[in-house]
């Protein structure tokens, strides 16, 4: 608890006022000043915000001082570029680790001796990460300012990031994130972002999933750190009762020696476009009230529409009581406590969200009452009334984003990195006042809708998927479930190259025939009822491998159980139909829609799947010519799917069997949508087929080894040691635990 | 602030994912929070006066703020209800904003707003606060509206009805589906057999559907009246401008009703008291509850310390010991919340997956009873008086927490320079006074324990 803070601090947008605020203190906003009287008489005495005096150390960091006497207090705020959205998706978490690991020693004091040293005077230290930027931030009493500006530059420059530090920060975040399941808001709030922006690093959690952060290591920490935290990538902003020279020397010598470095580009990636509504249910089955969220991608921090966009937000749903939803939603029909919208901005773009809880029983009557208020103001735009109103809160608020040192740094630290100009502050209220009822009415029509949307409850499924359908088909995960935001394509997927003509469709076909041919016949494979393998796997990460077993029941047509025990972890996924499940050493969790997608798409790597598929009268199979595949010559057969990336087959140009699939698929390393490489080989005959009607039996030739290359790099080999045809696979293998 | 830690406020919501360990950082952000008083102590020393009708007036000069805040504290909270209108002051504080004779329904809010203002109010079990935010030049707006709604409230059947059911929907937000919500409930009501501590806030379900428009209008006349209110307000305005508007907006109000005294006296623990609460949590939580003084108490400053060697810092001895080391726990923690009538002394660890339940409660409590029987090191003592100081000085910084220093001050300790002398107090603890505290109050016999665990699964 930082006592001087802990009435504005709000983590999140949320409660009216909040909301309204978390322009001018939590997001890079700032905020405007007198009230809608004091705009009538001529503003007496208008707050302006300081500027700073500013200097640039040899090393490219930059200084701003803020002088401010009023009380024996000094606050250093440090603002790296680079945040969680710096991350890829296999390594989430890794900027927020790495900031953990950083307050747990420097090269010259243990963890508990930082912490001794910080708390013997009271003051505060500590490093975080958000989406766009880290902050490395101290407080103390004037009389402790060289103390905690020592122990600042230490721990940002010199860092020990000790394994044993970075391992005990690893166990901790994962055991905050496994109890974050237990707020039902902030479960409502992952999922929404994750099906907003899909590959876009937004969609995840800045502390990442129990599962990245369990795989992060001291190597990446380093490197992040060695990466991303440099002087020339960094703003240092020292506020309180300091002297301006005294600090400019006193940095010079605490961060002298912190080196330049190279930063790399911020990754390139899109939030996709929404063509339908989604609707994701979160079923915990005791909550006696549903969370509720809409949203849909929103606008980045630097949009020219940013004072028309905060004085509509005001008006709808982020003024609290002067709000129309809460007027209409809660102050009226009495259906919740808190409802309100927001935008998230970012460097990238951010989310509108829509959110509110409710009783489970009214669920629809708080979502339609809800968004028939978005719609109608969406066709009046605002009262001038409204408007005038807004105006006035932002005007006569402006003061409070700066009521202390520490908040005017910040502040201003935002309004830099996100590049709105030194005389942002300045001009801030000449800008809410320059807003017009048709600007607001302009970027309600442009920015707001009910549809195509994400909506997400987090609620009591058997109570509330029956209330949502009007919204579009829910899918329903158990609240512990993962995301599941996949990345999309990270990698170029080729377009279908090859002709479209009766030409090469003849010989595409007579390719697959050839091949099911070479491999046992069509008889035979479509006599294939079910089938069980085991064998060894191999994980390839980096430059080492790591052992396990693997096993795959399946049975025709849309049930397929993996298997696979790496280091002593088990870990199992299941494919029924439509429906997928996952399980983790026995903790099992259902998958959601974009995960049975992508295992849809994966079963196609087993050739009974993938010879049944290819020899279906309507697949769309084009001639590609000859190709090197695998260091053999083979024959490409293109094969057109709708909706989808084409996936390429090779057959062996003598014999024709099976060499080779490409196809986009999710790569085992969770970089999302890559084009992905199956080399078959090692073929054996298995018989166990019984055809039907020549009561004779046959077999398939079937490839035993399995080698998969994501991305271009070889990542998983499957080693078969026994195959079984057709021995009556149980069905209760696909049945989910506890369900 | 408050007995539970259950100050509950109208709209603010609490940040999400911290919900759990927010929950329990509430529990004693009073005590690290107010902290202490020091040589800028004297910033908190209120300029007093009274109306004739009882309105007690305290003011901050503070002629370098930007801003001000103007408080009003009502000498009311869960304390002063009685079984079958639990949760009434609470609801009552919702009531608040539902419009007066010169204002409509959530006007107050809107007007405050649209002078640029910010605004809200809490109920705690011992006091409900109505606050404003303003520029100054605004501070006679917050006094007409408040003296409004001290003195004209609208109380509708309607407005009864559905605020009620936002406070029902506030419920099951904060308590019913959040495990630590309904650990804390059943902390309270297993700690206090006979004191009306022993209900939440917030209320019971059941309270809630039952109180009626003439409990609502009873609780009017007797709570919301000048001489059971005190006027706090921080700003560059002088004292006398303040004692003018009160004169003028409130000086024509009429004393209430006479409010029954809370005279049920708490009778001493003879003995452990445990319970087990089952719920779909994710870690399992253990809560324990020690009963202590009044914070009006001379022990409360030793008390104070106790809380800051305990949990202030990652160098405090439950972070270090269950967190650093063991790493059992993800976070813990022990923490006074100061009360106007004897209280709790909350000492609380979430256990981290796969960590043993048992041992993480076993070094909890042994951490504190190491620090009763071998006492504090020497720079336990400074770090713990220097934390004091430099909350003091850092919670100097806003308008709003100065106030708020003070207004508890004069509701829960009931002297509003106590503020102004808290960090004088802590400062002459020593460390045997610790010890004293310790081994006196922290110990199993007074103790309380709740545990939150996982709710069997049925079948695998």
């Amino acid at each position: 608890v930082k006592p001087a803070l802990r009435h504005w601090s709000f983590s999140k947008p949320a409660a009216a006022l909040a909301a309204a605020l978390a322009p001018l203190w939590a997001l890079a906003l700032a905020a405007p000043a007198p009230a809608a009287a004091a705009e009538a008489k001529p503003a007496a005495r208008e707050f302006q915000v300081p500027h700073p005096q500013s200097r640039t150390l040899a090393n490219g960091l930059v200084v701003h001082v803020f002088e401010n006497h009023r009380l024996p207090t000094v606050y250093y705020r440090l603002l790296v570029r680079a945040g969680s959205a710096n991350e890829s998706a296999e390594k989430a978490g890794l900027a927020a680790l790495t900031a953990a690991a950083m307050r747990q020693g420097t090269q010259s004091l243990s963890a508990q001796e930082v912490s001794e040293k910080i708390d013997n005077v009271g003051g505060e230290l500590s490093v975080s990460a958000e989406r766009d930027y880290s902050l490395a931030e101290a407080q103390a009493r004037t009389s402790d300012a060289d103390l905690a500006l020592t122990l600042l530059a230490e721990m940002v420059v010199h860092p020990a990031l000790a394994p044993a530090e970075v391992a005990r920060m690893r166990s901790q975040t994962q055991a905050s994130i496994r109890q974050s399941r237990d707020d039902p808001g902030t479960v409502a709030d992952e999922h929404l972002a994750a099906l907003i922006h899909g590959p876009h690093p937004y969609a995840r959690p800045t502390d990442g999933d129990e599962q990245s952060v369990g795989g992060l290591t001291v190597e990446d920490v380093t490197t992040f750190h060695a990466t991303y935290w440099r002087p020339n990538n960094a703003v240092l902003a020292v506020a309180g009762d300091v002297s301006a020279d005294q600090v400019f020397a006193a940095v010079e010598k605490a961060f002298g020696d912190w080196q330049q470095g190279e930063i790399p580009p911020n990754p390139d990636v899109q939030s996709p476009t929404l063509t339908a509504s989604r609707v994701r249910i979160l079923d915990k089955p005791d909550l006696t009230q549903a969370q509720i969220r809409m949203g849909y991608v929103g606008l980045p921090r630097d949009t020219p529409d940013y004072f028309p966009v905060l004085l509509m937000n005001y008006v709808l749903g982020g003024g609290g009581f002067s709000s129309r939803l809460v007027a209409e939603v809660r102050a009226k029909a009495g259906l919740t406590y808190d409802v309100e919208t927001s935008w998230a901005y970012g460097r990238d773009p951010g989310s509108f969200v829509l959110s509110t809880f409710t009783k489970n029983e009214s669920v629809k009557s708080a979502l339609d009452l809800t968004l028939g208020v978005v719609r109608r103001f969406r066709e009046e735009g605002p009262t001038a009334d409204e408007l005038a109103h807004a105006k006035a809160f932002y005007l006569g608020a402006f003061p409070f984003g700066f009521e202390t040192p520490g908040a005017l740094a910040v502040q201003w630290l935002r309004a830099e990195y996100y590049g709105l100009g030194e005389d942002y502050f300045d001009r801030y209220r000449e800008r809410v006042r320059a807003v017009t009822g048709a600007d607001v009415k302009r970027v309600a029509q442009a920015y707001l809708r009910t549809e195509p949307a994400v909506f997400v409850v987090v609620g009591n499924a058997a109570e509330v998927a029956g209330q949502l359908t009007s919204f579009g088909q829910p899918e329903t995960l158990a609240f512990t479930a993962p995301t599941g935001a996949i990345p999309e394509v990270s990698q170029t997927v080729p377009e279908a190259i090859a002709p479209d003509t009766p030409e090469s469709r003849q010989q595409a076909a007579a390719l697959v025939e050839k091949a099911v041919r070479a491999h046992g016949g069509l008889a035979a494979f479509r006599a294939v009822r079910d089938w069980a393998t085991r064998g060894a796997v191999s994980l390839v990460m980096g430059d080492q491998s790591l052992d396990g077993q693997t096993a795959e029941y399946a049975q025709m047509p849309g049930r397929r159980r993996m298997e696979m025990t790496v280091m002593g972890r088990s870990m199992v996924q299941v494919v029924d139909g439509d429906r997928a499940w996952a399980a983790e050493d026995g903790q099992a969790h259902d998958l959601g829609r974009d995960q049975v997608e992508a295992m849809r798409v994966g079963s196609y790597g087993n050739i009974v799947r993938l010879f049944l598929a290819l020899s279906d009268s309507a697949a769309d199979l084009r001639y590609a010519g000859p190709h090197a595949f695998a260091g053999r010559p083979t024959e490409e057969v293109e094969w057109v799917r709708p909706g989808g990336k084409p996936a390429r087959v090779y057959f062996d140009a003598g014999t024709g069997q099976l060499v080779g699939l490409e196809q986009p698929e999710v790569s085992p390393g969770g970089a999302g949508w890559v084009p992905v490489q199956r080399v078959f080989g090692d073929y054996r005959q298995v018989s166990g087929i019984r055809l039907p009607r020549k009561s004779a039996s046959a077999t398939i030739l079937y490839p035993y080894r399995v080698t998969v290359y994501a991305g271009g790099t070889k990542a998983v080999e499957t080693t078969l040691s026994d195959v079984q045809l057709n021995t009556g696979v149980a069905t209760a293998l696909f049945r989910r635990p506890g369900s | 602030m408050t007995a539970a830690g259950l100050a509950s406020r109208r709209h603010g919501r609490p940040a999400r994912a911290l919900a759990v360990a927010l929950a329990i950082a509430a529990l004693g952000g009073g005590a690290l929070a107010r902290a202490a008083a020091a040589a800028p102590a004297d910033l908190l020393i209120p300029k007093e006066g009274r109306l004739a009708n009882g309105l007690r007036v305290l003011t901050l000069e503070d002629p370098s703020a930007a801003v001000a805040s103007f408080q009003v504290w009502y000498a009311v909270g869960s304390r002063n209800e009685r079984p079958g209108i639990t949760g009434i002051s609470h609801l009552f504080e919702h009531l608040m904003f539902k419009g007066s004779k010169n204002v409509g329904p959530e006007e107050h809010s809107r007007i405050i707003q649209g002078v640029g203002g910010v605004e809200n109010a809490y109920t705690t079990s011992d006091v409900t606060v109505y606050w404003e935010n303003v520029p100054p030049d605004q501070l006679e707006l917050c006094a007409r509206l408040e003296a409004d709604r001290m003195s004209t409230l609208r109380l509708t059947p309607e407005n009864l009805k559905s605020e009620r059911e936002v406070v029902k929907e506030e419920r099951r937000y904060r308590t019913d589906d959040q495990p630590i919500g309904r650990a804390v409930e059943e902390m309270s009501a297993l700690a206090f057999m006979a004191h009306p501590y022993q209900w939440p806030v917030l209320g019971w379900m059941s309270d809630l559907n039952a109180i009626t428009i003439d409990d609502v209008k009873d609780y009017y006349a007797i709570h919301y009246a000048p001489d059971k209110a005190t006027l706090v307000v921080c700003g560059p305005v002088t004292h006398d401008a303040v004692m003018r508007l009160a004169g003028q907006y409130f000086g024509k109000l009429k004393p209430g009703r006479p409010s029954p005294p809370v005279s049920t006296v708490e009778p001493e623990q003879q003995g452990e008291r445990r319970s087990t609460v089952h719920a779909v949590v994710q870690l399992p939580v253990v809560i324990a509850g020690y009963k202590i003084p009044a914070d009006s108490s001379s022990d409360a400053p030793a008390l104070e310390v106790v809380s800051r060697i305990l949990s202030q810092g990652e160098s405090s001895r439950l972070y270090r010991k269950l967190v650093y080391e063991d790493q059992s726990a993800l976070f813990a923690g022990g923490t006074a919340a100061p009360s106007h009538d004897p209280g709790l002394f909350y000492a609380f660890a979430a256990v981290k997956p796969g960590k043993d339940r048992a041992q993480v409660e076993d070094t909890l409590f042994a951490v504190i009873e190491r620090l009763g029987r071998d006492g504090p090191t020497e720079s336990e003592m400074a770090k713990a008086k220097n934390q004091a100081e430099s909350a003091l000085v850092f919670g100097l910084e806003t308008v709003q927490s100065r106030a708020e220093a003070v207004g508890d001050a004069a509701l829960i300790d009931g002297d509003p320079r106590r503020a102004s002398r808290q960090l004088e107090a802590i400062r002459a603890v020593t460390a045997d006074d610790v010890k004293r505290v310790v081994t006196t109050y922290l110990v199993p016999d007074h103790r309380t324990v709740v545990w939150v665990v996982p709710q069997e699964r049925s079948g695998s």
